[in-house]
């Protein structure tokens, strides 16, 4: 009779446990470089995964599971993606793949995943060789820019500012600055625009004059830079402290910020994926909750990761089952609301299936000599008008 | 190529040369008399430019005594280094000893990215001096500023080296460690005094490294390629022969990015095609002593 009592009880405690704790979670594999070089990145891309997932497990779950996040650091090496790729895969046994950041790593983890064929969800990493190796699978989605869109938003963007027809490029000299000056001097001579420096410079290097002095001499119309941020604060500052004064500096956003420029970044025009000030519907809610949550700023990587997770979620949810078939559907025929607007993964320029944002998302931030930062491009985007030239 | 292009290339090259001559300072000292090839120096760097802009932009700091404090911090790392660390593997193979600074390079880097992320920062603080107009070229003051403390960096460690009690104690437990113990002479204190010496040099500029350039952990991996490229190419341990490296490499590097197509790209790698030529030609460096065989 106790036995029968015991069981029972516990049977009625089991009823008890919300239907979410009953099920087993939906398991998601999040492989991104925590440490080294691109920790940076990294971790913020890391912070919106784990908000988006967060937001559905608060709303009880992703089709009655909880999601469960199985964090694996990449260091950003090959050897070392590779490694996790297959620990998740195999040993975790993860329901999908959403992270991924930094070209050269993400491709060892790609080539180690693919003939898993999971659903990857790829937050990070520009390099058109990863387009050209994985686009094509119907099990990968790709949600950051490939390097050929922003500087096809660059040219665009240049073309918009009346009088502007002279460009000089100054751009880092390994893969990721080759490639942009290569994609640039093609976009900037297709729209008519003359490309009167293209001039490559050793990232981290202490001494910028060399550049500035040509520029100060050719007088361009825009000085674009295509290099990392530590690259373009020391750019402008040491143009500001030569007295060099382009009529309009322009670099590709690399996740500075308005505050490391200081004096030297006024109306510096920085191309960027997105900003939180930029004229989206919806935007100011998303980024105050977000901005609350995050007990500070929530900068343009931290989107990339949540935009990774939440469309995923989106379509997990408009399937209304975990089946692999239905959700790469959905994600394939669904337009999602997100802090970009509303956007699709489309096809791409050089083969891939399933691109998210591209170079129409893409906007031009200009920093303000009060410290503070206006959207000035595109017209549907932006808050403020360009002050050009700048000087 | 105009007259004031030339001269104002040839300046802001000297300028930079004094930052990779104050990096240098200490490096020549340590690797002169210990002969430790120590990789963590550009790391030491890298602790004084974050110490420095961390005591500007948390309490306001002068930039002038934040170098100061680095460096007085940098020689108590350098005394913690040597006594834990480096005093063990000295006795021990010249590869074990490279080995060990590489090591505590990597390590000293990856702690800075755990504790302060990759991200650059930069410090904002008003120009040290004012700019230093010559003809049509103007040195912003912070470039000068450099330039005065790197030179005073050199003459401090000439000054330690040829006018001290310690100095002479240094030259002779550097020719000969041996015959220097039978002499009396502390040669493991004195060694000590080197690595801190050059470690609180180290500091100093980091400070300056954060003045001019942005601060971030990867910030020494160039500047101490550049700083054993000088040392070599003025000869090791030859401290007037380090700061006529530091002229060349910085000249070199600097007109070649100016005047030259691509130059950007090419510089650095000019800079060390002439290290090398130098090294076949004379493997001393260019104010080293020449040993006969």
């Amino acid at each position: 009779m106790g036995r029968i009592l015991a069981s029972l009880l516990a049977a009625a405690a089991m009823a008890a446990v919300p239907a979410m704790a009953q099920q087993p979670p939906l398991r998601i594999g999040v492989p991104l470089p925590l440490t080294g070089a691109l920790a940076g990145g990294g971790n913020q891309i890391l912070w919106g995964i784990q908000y988006a997932a967060g937001e559905a497990n608060d709303a009880g779950g992703l089709l009655g599971r909880k999601i469960e996040l199985v964090v694996e650091d990449t260091k950003g090496e090959p050897n070392t993606s590779a490694t996790v790729a297959a620990k998740l895969a195999t040993q975790d046994k993860v329901d999908a793949f959403v992270g991924g950041f930094g070209s050269t790593s993400d491709y060892a983890l790609l080539n180690a995943l693919q003939r898993f064929e999971p659903i990857f969800m790829h937050a990070g990493s520009s390099s058109v060789r990863l387009e050209e190796g994985f686009g094509k699978h119907d099990w990968y989605y790709h949600i950051y820019i490939w390097d050929y869109h922003r500087q096809k938003a660059a040219v665009t963007f240049f073309k918009s500012i009346p009088g502007a027809k002279t460009l000089a490029i100054a751009y880092e000299d390994k893969l990721y600055g080759t490639d942009g000056s290569k994609f640039t001097q093609q976009y900037a001579k297709e729209a008519g625009l003359e490309v009167v420096m293209n001039e490559p410079y050793r990232a981290g290097t202490p001494d910028f004059a060399p550049i500035l002095n040509r520029v100060k001499g050719l007088d361009p119309d825009i000085l674009f830079i295509i290099g990392y941020s530590g690259d373009n604060i020391q750019i402008a500052r040491q143009a500001d402290q030569l007295g060099i004064k382009p009529k309009l500096l322009v670099t590709q956003g690399a996740g500075e910020k308005r505050s490391d420029f200081g004096p030297a970044g006024d109306n510096v025009v920085v191309i960027d994926l997105w900003s939180a000030k930029q004229t989206t519907p919806g935007l100011a809610d998303w980024v105050k909750k977000a901005e609350a949550k995050r007990g500070g700023e929530v900068v343009s990587s931290a989107v990339q990761g949540y935009v990774a997770m939440r469309t995923l979620i989106d379509a997990a949810k408009a399937a209304g089952t975990w089946d692999r078939g239905k959700i790469l559907a959905g994600l394939a025929s669904m337009t999602f609301d997100t802090p970009y607007g509303k956007v699709a993964y489309t096809a791409s320029e050089m083969g891939g299936k399933h691109q998210l944002i591209t170079d129409k998302s893409m906007i031009a931030v200009q920093y303000k000599p009060d410290g503070g930062q206006e959207v000035v491009w595109p017209a549907d985007k932006a808050a403020g008008k360009i002050t050009y030239p700048a000087r | 190529m105009t007259t004031a292009a030339v001269l104002q290339a040839v300046i802001l090259s000297l300028t930079v040369a004094a930052l990779y001559a104050a990096v240098a300072a200490g490096l020549t000292l340590t690797v002169g008399v210990t002969r430790i090839i120590n990789f963590a120096h550009g790391e030491f760097v890298m602790l004084g430019a974050f110490l420095t802009y961390g005591l500007h932009t948390r309490w306001g700091v002068s930039p002038w005594l934040g170098m100061a404090a680095s460096g007085v911090a940098l020689g108590l790392l350098s005394a913690l280094v040597y006594r834990l660390f480096l005093a063990r593997v000295l006795k021990q193979d010249e590869h074990n000893q490279l080995l060990a600074t590489l090591g505590l390079s990597i390590l000293l880097l990856n702690i800075a990215v755990i504790l302060w992320s990759p991200d650059p920062r930069v410090m904002q603080a008003p120009a040290l001096l004012p700019p230093l107009r010559l003809g049509p070229v103007t040195v912003p003051g912070n470039n000068v500023a450099v330039a005065l403390v790197g030179l005073l960096l050199f003459l401090a460690m000439l000054w330690i080296k040829n006018h001290t009690r310690y100095g002479t104690q240094m030259r002779f437990a550097s020719d000969d460690p041996e015959l220097a113990l039978h002499a009396g002479i502390n040669v493991d204190r004195v060694f000590e005094l080197s690595f801190v010496i050059g470690g609180a040099a180290a500091g100093v500029s980091g400070g300056l490294v954060a003045l001019v350039l942005y601060v971030q952990p990867s910030v020494g991996v160039d500047l101490v390629i550049r700083a054993f490229a000088i040392i070599a190419l003025g000869g090791l341990g030859n401290i007037p022969g380090a700061l006529m490296g530091a002229a060349i490499l910085a000249l070199v590097e600097g007109l070649v990015s100016t005047f030259v197509p691509q130059g950007g790209s090419w510089g650095f790698g000019v800079a060390f095609l002439l290290l090398l030529l130098v090294l076949i030609v004379r493997p001393s460096g260019l104010f080293g002593k020449q040993v006969q065989a």
